[in-house]
């Protein structure tokens, strides 16, 4: 067997950014992105024989980086009070919107003038404050397009898990895209 | 009757899985007498309509020239 050798360099100039911006869009915190990137590289050397040509360089190294992201998680998960009583009513047999809460604001609005200043920082703002987990479930359904079984194999979590962490995020994210535009 | 909770619950369902004519007239019908829910759907468009593209534009983030050098120089 022939050893695969690589230009560690070329390897490194080539990637470590596009993995990078690959980490943030799953984490919020960019020193644990540059570990978990940096790791990458060091597992990615060690077994550049099991490198199959196959699939691109980058495609390889992008999917060691997405199972270290994954095992931290594992490691990380805390949990999550759970928001759904700060927007429906519990004692309410029809859990009915707690009126504090209700959108009367208009989030179209808001669409509206982010796209026109180009002003998308609230926005990151406000994904940030989502649990790491829910921030690479949506990454993964919003940038990568995955297909919903996808996601539920890659984050272990049931269809309907799924659906209730799709709609908790966006009462999170319109409770934070509000609040921030009346300050 | 189903409640609020369960209705927006089942719009974002709706995203992820094909519904049942029940479920969708359902909430066809409480849209149609719950102004927040009705509220809900619409914003649940549009936060996908955000989403997609603030996650595209993602953000510049880079090593700097010199956390290269040393994770070259770590490798080597």
């Amino acid at each position: 067997m022939t050893e695969k050798t690589i230009n560690t360099s070329d390897l490194i100039e080539n990637n470590s950014d596009y993995l990078l911006r690959f980490a943030m869009t799953k984490l919020s915190d960019l020193e644990l992105a540059k570990d978990l990137v940096q790791d990458t590289f060091l597992s990615a050397l060690s077994k550049l024989d099991t490198f199959e040509e196959r699939s691109s360089l980058r495609t390889w190294l992008t999917s060691i980086l997405n199972r270290k992201i994954i095992d931290h998680w594992r490691k990380a998960e805390t949990r999550y009070t759970d928001p759904v009583s700060t927007f429906f009513d519990q004692e309410d047999p029809n859990k009915h919107w707690i009126t504090n809460t209700r959108n009367n604001s208009d989030l179209d609005n808001i669409e509206k003038r982010i796209i026109e200043d180009e002003s998308y920082q609230e926005l990151s703002d406000c994904i940030d404050t989502l649990p790491e987990k829910w921030k690479g479930i949506i990454s993964s359904k919003y940038l990568q397009e995955k297909i919903s079984d996808e996601i539920c194999k890659e984050y272990d979590v049931t269809p309907s898990n799924l659906w209730v962490i799709i709609h908790r995020t966006k009462l999170l994210l319109r409770e934070c895209l509000k609040t921030k535009n009346l300050e | 009757m189903k409640t609020c909770q369960e209705i927006t619950e089942k719009i974002e369902k709706g995203n992820v899985r094909k519904l049942s004519i029940r479920e969708r007239i359902a909430i066809r019908r409480h849209l149609k007498i719950c102004p927040d829910c009705d509220h809900y759907a619409k914003d649940s468009a549009i936060l996908d309509r955000l989403l997609r593209l603030e996650l595209k534009r993602m953000k510049q983030y880079k090593f700097t020239q010199e956390e290269k050098s040393a994770l070259i120089e770590k490798l080597r």
